[in-house]
């Protein structure tokens, strides 16, 4: 039997048991209480608060996502505090239901796919379920203690199937156990469904995705996402796939099954190293060539977008400050 | 509450911004371009981000995190147009600026 404590949001009457080792943010998601987070890293600073009444366990003091201000204010992370006794805390906001639970379970590695020189598709089964959403992440924990945030590539599904698409980060710990350390039929944990910027099929406009790395899964889960619409052939979907240069991009497989169900499926690929375009590639940034394909229509488009913080940030300003994008027609989870 | 003293034009000199902790609420005074002195909320309406750490351009404030705009003249929403900002009343005497905490609530949008 593990021991709980009583999580109180001060103002709201809201309260949910938090399990001994869980973090606040993760305990009040399994409850369906949805505070508000991005990255459930502690990079985002999007689940900030205050701790009014009892004591919580900092696992990482120097989060980037509070600032010098937040932290001599005495703000807290959720994502990174784990309550140790009843506690009462205070949020300032009201939160709403959260649409998915996340669970923990464990997860057997079942095949892996290269997809390039430094990107593959794992593929594992999980005990319980595959339940969430186009674009959502998962946090995979493994035996030595690490745990990272993955999207999944896949769409929910009834065979307890979750695939993530992962890039070799060059000396990453994470990645180095993925790639080199876990053999076929091993297990891990898995806690997820995570994330804000999934699929949301009751927006009728056409959308674009944009994929920097292993962004791509995310954004392929998107794209099928659209793709399993009943009214999937009145649907237009525009995919954007930067790299450095060609042997970083990959097209799934997938998208030639979505590009039959959807009205339309445009792909799009950029290439940033100077003078490694081939004929195919737009000569540039990611976000350059969404600008420059789109041009007048960029405002009729809903956008989901996934990739390295610089891609992510960059794509923002583009959009919204230049290209007048309503700030909440674009849908990323900040990983900064 | 009625009328607090908050701080000084000293403070918050023109262009610049600060946020404050009055009557239990926190604040933010933006002294624009100008000479205008508002007094809004110091914590974006859509997540729980300081504007204090956003660029104030003229009239316009702008979040850090996802880009979010307000007129500081109305505190409306700019980008997205739905997005509102408290707006506390404000007197200025001499060079103390005092405002009314009791005068609006926060705003919270979703999105």
């Amino acid at each position: 039997m593990t021991t709980e404590h009583q999580v109180l949001l001060r103002g709201t009457g809201v309260r949910f048991p938090c399990a001994e080792g869980d973090t606040l943010l993760r305990a009040a998601l399994r409850a369906g209480v949805g505070l508000s987070y991005e990255c459930n890293s502690g990079a985002c600073g999007s689940c900030r608060y205050e701790l009014l009444e009892g004591d919580v366990r900092t696992r990482w003091a120097d989060a980037p996502g509070l600032s010098a201000r937040d932290r001599r204010k005495g703000r807290r992370l959720a994502c990174q505090s784990e309550p140790v006794s009843d506690c009462v805390v205070d949020l300032s906001s009201v939160p709403e239901p959260a649409p998915h639970l996340p669970i923990r379970q464990r997860a057997q590695l079942r095949d892996v796919h290269r997809l390039t020189h430094d990107m593959a598709e794992f593929v594992f089964t999980a005990e319980k379920h595959a339940a969430f959403s186009a674009g959502q992440y998962a946090m995979l924990g493994f035996p030595s203690g690490i745990e990272r945030a993955y999207s999944m590539s896949n769409l929910g599904n009834c065979q307890r199937e979750w695939k993530f698409v992962v890039k070799r980060s060059p000396g990453g710990k994470a990645t180095s156990i993925l790639f080199d350390g876990l053999d076929l039929g091993e297990t891990i944990e898995l806690d997820g469904p995570y994330g804000q910027a999934y699929y949301r099929a009751g927006d009728d406009r056409d959308i674009v995705c944009v994929a920097g790395g292993s962004g791509l899964g995310a954004m392929a889960s998107v794209v099928l996402g659209a793709a399993a619409q009943a009214d999937a052939g009145e649907r237009t979907v525009h995919l954007f796939c930067g790299g450095r240069a060609p042997r970083d991009l990959h097209i799934p497989e997938a998208m030639a099954m979505a590009q039959r169900r959807l009205r339309a499926l445009h792909v799009h690929t950029a290439v940033s190293e100077p003078d490694s375009a081939d004929s195919e590639s737009h000569q540039g940034f990611v976000h350059e060539a969404v600008v420059a394909k789109l041009g007048e229509t960029l405002t009729d488009f809903t956008y989901y977008a996934a990739g390295p913080p610089a891609m992510t940030d960059a794509l923002a300003r583009a959009l919204v400050l230049d290209g007048g994008l309503a700030a909440d027609r674009l849908h990323f989870d900040r990983f900064s | 509450m009625g009328y607090v003293r908050v701080c000084s034009l000293d403070d918050v000199w023109e262009g610049d911004m600060e946020s404050f902790e009055v009557g239990g609420k926190e604040v933010l005074i933006a002294h624009l371009d100008g000479g205008d002195v508002v007094a809004t909320q110091a914590i974006c309406p859509h997540q729980q981000v300081e504007l204090v750490e956003g660029e104030l351009d003229k009239k316009t404030l702008m979040c850090k995190s996802h880009l979010w705009t307000f007129d500081l003249t109305t505190c409306q929403g700019i980008n997205p147009g739905h997005a509102r900002l408290a707006r506390y009343p404000v007197r200025l005497e001499g060079d103390d600026v005092y405002i009314d905490p009791d005068g609006d609530t926060p705003k919270i949008a979703h999105s």
